[in-house]
């Protein structure tokens, strides 16, 4: 990958294998989560381990963690079979994992929370010596690069800081494998080529680390061999170096996909006198004097690292964020929302970055949430129309081509993907002027982002004004007409058309900074 | 990852998550937990209709149950559309009080017209109910903490206001009445329920305002990126919660004719007991009008079952509150594994 440093040499599989999966089976009733998968990592190797959500890669790692108990097939380390039975022991063996969202108690300072779990051995007079502690912890974040006092409270760390605080918790353990399971999914550029360049480290330091990312530009920015599994199986392991996106992705899904991430865009008429959306002069404290315009059908991309104020201005659009300056025109008539009710019915929708926080309700079945923005259309005389409700949702859903076991199951049990596709299915059959994404593809498999990115191109084609704002550059490449560059609240660009890549992004972004 | 969040019987689709064995796989066919609350209440009926054949299964007997449920069932219906936008509403049962006591004294003391009577009793349970869902929504008080100090201002209006007396005497005809007409042995208060049950429910699942309360409990930030006017609806439903409430007890004061400050108290704990139960009686977990009714009547024909069987007064607590865990730990246990 241009930009990054190159990942490491590939190291031949003929070196004794630490660590081997041989013919691992585990079921679930009659559902087959892994058939007899076998694969060998070598010391100081960073495997990458991809594929669609529900492939089977998680529960191939919660069997290595001992969260679940293999069917059949053994799991060889360092030349013995081991077979763990809870994940105290997996830990005491050496396999150390870290999640997207590690296992914390927030209210504790960094050092009790290196310790969970573990008896305090520093004391005296038979009290906890919190000095020595603090000291010991000081120098266990030190070998993960962090310089944060142990001493404060966890949650004041950032999302990155914490996913390291969880590796050095690993490391103290004695680490011969780490699993890294979607650690970067909530992480930005910056945060990543930290966490990236311990995993390097650690490496280099003989730990063999088995890393998980619905991201495949960090595989190739970081892995040096790649396990791909669908359907259960292990369908290919491979020397990262020589490969191309497409092929992984190829393997990932079971047939070739032509231009995934491959830029295509419709023109817009940009001659239009009046754009449906403008904002002159936004500011509220953090932005500042943001104004641009937007046409119908245009699609434009808000890059940004973390902290520029992407999302806010976004919450601003969508009236559930207040601003003090300047102001926001829509079909050239001056909007002022109080809140997300008056912006939907301006014709402004949002789709959230975290959707479980805010994206749907846990408790309701998919339709329901389907309609949720719009459920009063189907009120007649004071009535719901349930019948009708059900079978508008049950209409957009399939559009999408949302796969859930029914539309009254609950949006819990669908994947990741599907989920997402469930939430763009609102807006189907409801027409919006302007649509607003933060995230749109955070957490969804590959089959699925490529069907968001034809989602939204076609939304855009019916002449709906789509933002995006998004930590995966690529997508600005595959579907953006104009992207606008923030830095800490302001504008510092504007790339448009062909000239809209990555490198020219992050070139821009990160200049002088 | 814990079990799946609850939901309504129609996601019949849902995997129930740990259950162990045949039983298990009985329940995720049949869903035995949804019928487990209805279940006991058959047994409750025919153990004690076993244990009493000549007192318990009469016809003046289940009469006498249902028109003794009515207006705690009334109150249990009020409070559960506060538990649906996942509030708690402890003044409920003080709503009662001052609901009984201010129509008491009105009619009683006043001798103000019946409309007006009733009137004044809706608009001070609206009072209630705003300032209630205010101070949860404007303030940011905890529900426990709001509820809590409202019911202990609206207990001790009740004894200002009636002058620390019971009052049972000087009531209209017209005002013992509207408690105690009734039609073929069915007192006013099930009819009164039975209007009220059947008006929130169909509110509760077929307006847009009723989806929207369901959203909102199960998903405030979730609701209101959606449009949804979040606080609205929790202001809503403490306005229905006491409006419901100060109802029931003036209906309670013209049925015994009779006022004692302070009654209403009373109807806080079974309410809460009812309605959980009926939370997980048919659905997974969620709070609903039929469920709260049931649940009702349930501890009712306990409570009437143990008063025949001759135990001693006490056991009625010990029936009540042994519900009220025992619903709870159904709830959670089959519930949704946060939050709550």
């Amino acid at each position: 990958m241009p930009g990054h440093p190159a990942a490491g040499p590939v190291e031949a599989p003929d070196g004794e294998p630490i660590l081997s999966f041989r013919e691992v089976t585990k079921s679930f009733g009659s559902t087959v989560a892994v058939n007899q998968v076998s694969v060998d990592l070598v010391a100081g190797e960073i495997h990458a381990l991809v594929g669609e959500n529900g492939a089977g890669k998680s529960t191939l790692i919660r069997v290595l963690a001992g969260d679940y108990t293999a069917d059949s097939g053994e799991i060889m380390l360092n030349g013995r079979a081991v077979r763990f039975t809870h994940p105290r022991e997996a830990i005491e063996h050496g396999v150390g994992c870290v999640h997207q969202i590690p296992m914390f108690v927030p209210n504790l300072s960094v050092t009790e929370n290196l310790l969970l779990g573990v008896p305090y051995e520093r004391r005296r007079a038979g009290l906890i010596d919190w000095r020595a502690e603090h000291r010991a912890a000081r120098a266990d974040l030190a070998e993960v690069g962090l310089t944060v006092d142990p001493r404060t409270a966890l949650e004041t760390l950032r999302a990155h800081e914490r996913q390291l605080v969880a590796v050095a918790r690993a490391l103290k353990r004695g680490l011969i494998v780490l699993v890294l399971d979607e650690v970067t999914a909530s992480l930005s550029e910056p945060e990543v080529r930290i966490l990236h360049q311990v995993v390097r480290n650690l490496r280099d330091r003989g730990v063999t680390i088995i890393y998980i990312s619905h991201r495949l530009d960090e595989i190739f920015r970081l892995a040096d061999r790649v396990t791909v599994m669908r359907d259960g199986k292990r369908v290919a392991t491979l020397a990262v170096e020589g490969l191309s996106q497409k092929e992984v992705a190829g393997h990932i899904v079971g047939t070739a996909i032509d231009h995934l991430f491959a830029r295509k865009t419709t023109a817009v008429a940009a001659t239009r006198e009046q754009p449906v959306l403008a904002v002159r002069g936004l500011g509220d404290g953090k932005l500042d004097d943001i104004s641009f315009d937007l046409q119908p059908g245009e699609i434009l991309g808000v890059s940004g690292l973390g902290g520029s104020g992407r999302t806010r201005l976004l919450h601003c659009l969508f009236g559930v964020h207040g601003f003090s300056t300047g102001e926001i025109l829509i079909d050239g008539k001056r909007c002022r929302f109080r809140d997300a009710a008056d912006a939907l019915a301006a014709g402004v929708a949002l789709v959230t970055e975290d959707r479980q926080e805010d994206g749907y309700v846990q408790t309701l079945p998919v339709w329901q949430n389907v309609t949720l923005p719009w459920a009063r259309r189907f009120s007649r005389f004071g009535l719901l129309n349930l019948a009708e409700e059900r079978k508008t949702a049950a209409e957009s859903t399939a559009r999408l081509d949302v796969r859930m076991p029914a539309i009254t199951a609950l949006m819990t049990q669908l994947s990741g993907g599907n989920q997402q596709k469930a939430i763009f299915s609102r807006w189907i059959a409801n027409p919006i002027k302007i649509l607003l994404l933060d995230e749109p593809t955070h957490g969804v498999d590959i089959r699925s982002k490529a069907q968001i990115y034809e989602i939204i191109r076609s939304l855009a084609g019916e002449g709906v004004a789509v933002i995006i704002v998004s930590s995966e550059l690529e997508e600005f490449e595959a579907m953006c007409n104009r992207v606008l560059l923030l830095r800490e609240g302001k504008m510092i660009g504007e790339i448009e058309g062909e000239q809209i890549s990555k490198d020219a992004i992050l070139h821009t972004l990160l200049a002088e900074n | 990852m814990g079990p799946p969040p609850a939901h309504e019987s129609r996601a019949q689709t849902e995997d129930s998550g740990g259950w162990a064995g045949s039983l298990g796989a009985l329940s995720r066919r049949y869903d035995l937990g949804a019928l487990a609350p209805i279940i006991f209440f058959i047994l409750l009926i025919v153990g004690f209709s076993a244990a009493e054949p000549v007192y318990f299964p009469t016809a003046d007997n289940f009469t006498a149950i249902l028109n003794n449920g009515a207006v705690l069932a009334i109150l249990a219906c009020g409070l559960t559309v506060v538990l649906v936008v996942d509030e708690f509403d402890l003044s409920v049962g003080a709503s009662a009080t001052f609901g009984g006591s201010l129509s008491a004294v009105l009619d009683a003391q006043a001798n103000w017209n019946l409309a007006l009577v009733i009137l004044a009793v809706v608009g001070c349970g609206i009072v209630i109910g705003l300032i209630n869902g205010i101070l949860i929504t404007k303030f940011r008080i905890p529900a426990l903490i709001a509820t809590i100090g409202v019911s202990s201002l609206l207990v001790g209006f009740s004894l200002w206001i009636t002058d620390y007396r019971v009052i049972f005497t000087g009531y209209s005809e017209a005002f013992t009445q509207l408690g105690r007409w009734s039609l073929g042995g069915i007192q006013a208060p099930v009819f009164y329920l039975l209007v009220c049950a059947i008006l929130l429910a169909i509110g509760l699942r077929y307006t847009a305002t009723g989806r929207h309360m369901h959203a909102a409990g199960g998903n405030r930030a979730a609701s209101r990126m959606s449009g949804i006017r979040v606080e609205r609806m929790v202001v809503a439903a403490f306005v229905i919660s006491a409006v419901l409430g100060a109802l029931a007890g003036m209906v309670y004061t013209a049925r015994q004719a009779s006022l004692t400050p302070e009654f209403g108290v009373v109807f806080l704990l079974p309410a809460f007991a009812a309605a959980f139960l009926g939370s997980v009686t048919l659905t997974r977990r969620t709070f609903h009008i039929l469920g709260t009714v049931l649940g009702v009547y349930l501890i009712e024909t306990g409570t009437v079952g143990l008063l025949i069987f001759g135990a001693p007064a006490f056991t009625q607590q010990l029936f009540a509150g042994a519900v009220l865990i025992l619903a709870t730990i159904g709830a959670r246990y089959r519930g949704r594994d946060s939050g709550a």
